[in-house]
């Protein structure tokens, strides 16, 4: 239906549009800008770099393999005639030492493990709660689906302090192997309670119709929504995990509390983090971190993107 | 190939009872029809047949075994839905051979069997099709052939050709026709269209509110209703039901101006008549007959001549209306009548047509 609007309007409509994406969308350009600018580039307020400096991110993916200068500074503090040579020595060493260097990749990767667990456990979690939300009819079904919505609208702060305490208690948060388990349980409580439900509402749009003839042709309820409604729901079940991704990506807040000892398992929010507080606090180096971190989520949104569009069940039923 | 067996048979929804109590004895190899207003209770009962629904009291058995609490897989069943059900990711062939993918029959037998199906419903050139690109028609052509493509004990059709334009309706209507003729299995179908129940049934199963009324053959369901429910809902035009009264000082039944003497019935005895009973005479539209064209009008009851208010030609029909009293009444006349509104109409009908009822109860009066 197309609707006949007025010039007045279309302008009106434009501006504001316009004012949510450069709302929304400035701070991802001052990332992208201050990355990509060299130290002394830092106070210019254009978001235009005068010279474009990939070296953060070159550091940051190990392509550099170049001698880190020593700053200006660190040499003058260095000619001073009170340090010892072997002093010198230490801090010229801890300056080039590629070890504490930030390791993106290990950070990356352990992101990425963490999030994909995630994303895949409570997708399948989800499925079978929302199917049995959505059509199963038994006691407690109602206290069941509320309940889970409660848990969703409880704060993490208010269970950070006690969910530690229990990791303790149990004695999992002792050990990496314990922690990594316990981090991904929240991970899935925290998911699952908005996967059930855009899954259930999405079961609910499919025509109860299409089990039941698979029930008639011979198949058992199980196997019925393995051959009938996992197939049909793959777009749902693709931006469900794609949202389970994204929050486990991006949480920072338990990580926080329960990998803090566990350095090589910090995942990328934290060493975020980290970076601000570290001798690596440079800001084109913190920026292009960012950058990439935020990276993968775009790539895996562009690709989701196209599954997600696309419904599964045209045709099956007259209306 | 196999009989169905429903004993007492009771749906409820929270309080409120859906089946009441229903029995019926389904022949191998029978085509019942069941058949009633929407919300009557037949989906349900086929649905509860199917093992799509619980059963709350009463039995069902499926060749001599009581299959209450089988899972509708367990059944041996096969069932086209009124919407079709088509799985939409599934081209036609993989539709029609889903069911059988899952008994495990050889390959050979399901190629054999495909063919089969796709010949009888004129489905080879859609096979590898999804159910998006398929036309109404053919839609419900798939989900018949992935029903008799199996080798079910029963079928079980739910208002399959509800949902198609009439002309398409009326042609798988003798598609369906002679598939049962072909196969001589035991086809169960749920309509609301007292035509398919009538064309197709060996027995026509008419429910109301949750119980049987009437079953017998589409004839002596036509010609013999046993209430004023079963009478109107048979047939098109619906029976002209005219509002009477007995008098039985002279034998008459009265309606408005008009005067039946019942001697003319002969399966009206006047034993079951009290005087004064409020009553309705039942006379089906078609079994008016225009007194010029009728043959034998010796034995006929012969009305006054009416005034014709309204005609709706049909083609070789007309539907042409009068009053009787206030009532308004439809008599069918063919080609022959050529008559016109304002026209005085001189009818007459056979008395074995002519069905009295209660007006109290709707029962039949014998």
């Amino acid at each position: 239906m197309a609707v006949k609007r007025s010039l007045g309007y279309k302008v009106l409509l434009f501006l504001a549009v316009s004012a949510l994406l450069l709302f929304t969308l400035f701070p991802f350009v001052q990332i992208l800008s201050t990355s990509l600018k060299h130290q002394v580039d830092w106070g210019n307020p254009s978001l235009i770099p005068t010279v474009v400096n990939f070296e953060a991110y070159k550091e940051l993916l190990g392509l550099t393999s170049q001698e880190v200068e020593l700053p200006e500074t660190i040499k003058i503090m260095l000619q001073n005639p009170a340090i010892s040579e072997e002093q010198r020595a230490a801090i010229i060493e801890k300056f080039k030492s590629n070890a504490d260097i930030f390791p993106f990749g290990r950070y990356t990767l352990n992101t990425f493990l963490l999030s994909m667990a995630t994303a895949l456990i409570s997708t399948a979690l989800a499925t079978f709660a929302a199917y049995s939300l959505a059509r199963l009819d038994y006691r407690g079904r109602s206290i069941f689906s509320n309940t889970v919505m409660f848990v969703y609208m409880v704060g993490g702060v208010l269970l950070m302090v006690p969910l530690y305490q229990m990791a303790v208690g149990i004695g999992l948060a002792g050990h990496i192997t314990g922690t990594l388990v316990s981090l991904l349980l929240i991970y899935v409580v925290q998911t699952l309670p908005v996967a059930i439900y855009m899954l259930g509402n999405y079961f609910r749009t499919i025509p109860k119709s299409l089990e039941e003839a698979a029930m008639i042709d011979g198949y058992s309820r199980i196997e019925a929504i393995f051959t009938i409604i996992i197939p049909l729901s793959r777009p749902m079940l693709l931006t469900v995990m794609f949202y389970c991704f994204v929050i486990a990506w991006n949480e920072y807040l338990f990580a926080s509390v329960f990998l803090k000892q566990y350095h090589d398992f910090h995942t990328l929010p934290l060493a975020l983090q980290t970076l601000f507080s570290s001798k690596n606090a440079i800001w084109d180096r913190i920026m292009a971190a960012s950058m990439l971190t935020l990276l993968p989520v775009l790539i895996a949104f562009t690709l989701a993107n196209r599954y997600i569009a696309s419904g599964g069940t045209a045709g099956g039923v007259k209306e | 190939m196999a009989e169905v067996r429903l004993k007492q048979l009771v749906k409820r929804y929270d309080k409120q009872e859906i089946i009441k109590g229903i029995d019926l004895h389904v022949q191998d190899g029978e085509f019942v029809v069941l058949v009633g207003p929407s919300g009557c209770g037949k989906s349900t009962t086929l649905r509860m047949i199917a093992g799509l629904e619980d059963i709350n009291a009463g039995t069902i058995e499926i060749a001599g075994r009581a299959v209450n609490d089988l899972q509708p897989h367990l059944r041996n069943i096969a069932m086209v839905f009124q919407n079709y059900a088509l799985y939409p990711h599934k081209t036609v062939k993989d539709n029609i051979l889903f069911g059988l993918r899952k008994s495990k029959v050889s390959r050979a037998v399901m190629d054999d069997r495909l063919k089969q199906v796709a010949t009888m419903l004129q489905l080879e050139e859609l096979l590898n099709r999804k159910p998006a690109d398929l036309s109404g028609g053919q839609r419900q052509r798939v989900a018949m052939g992935r029903a008799l493509v199996r080798d079910a004990d029963v079928f079980l059709f739910d208002e399959p050709l509800s949902n198609l334009d009439a002309k398409l309706r009326h042609h798988m209507r003798t598609e369906i026709a002679r598939i049962h003729q072909n196969l001589k299995t035991t086809f169960i179908y749920v309509t609301h269209d007292q035509v398919e129940a009538m064309t197709l049934g060996d027995r026509v199963v008419v429910m109301w509110d949750g119980e049987i009324e009437q079953m017998g053959t589409p004839m002596d369901i036509y010609l013999n209703p046993v209430n004023t429910f079963v009478a109107t809902f048979i047939g098109s035009p619906s029976m002209n039901l005219i509002p009477a009264t007995y008098r039985e000082s002279n034998g008459m039944i009265v309606m408005a101006d008009l005067e039946l003497p019942m001697e003319l019935l002969p399966g009206v005895h006047t034993a079951n008549l009290k005087d004064k009973q409020a009553l309705y005479v039942g006379i089906r539209p078609d079994f008016f007959e225009d007194v010029h064209y009728a043959s034998e009008l010796e034995a006929y009851w012969k009305l006054p001549e009416r005034t014709i208010e309204l005609i709706e030609p049909l083609g070789f029909d007309k539907e042409v209306s009068f009053s009787i009293g206030d009532q308004f009444v439809k008599a069918r006349l063919d080609l022959r009548s050529d008559l016109q509104a304002g026209n005085a109409l001189g009818l007459a009908v056979n008395p074995e047509r002519i069905l009295v009822f209660d007006r109290d109860n709707g029962m039949r009066v014998n």
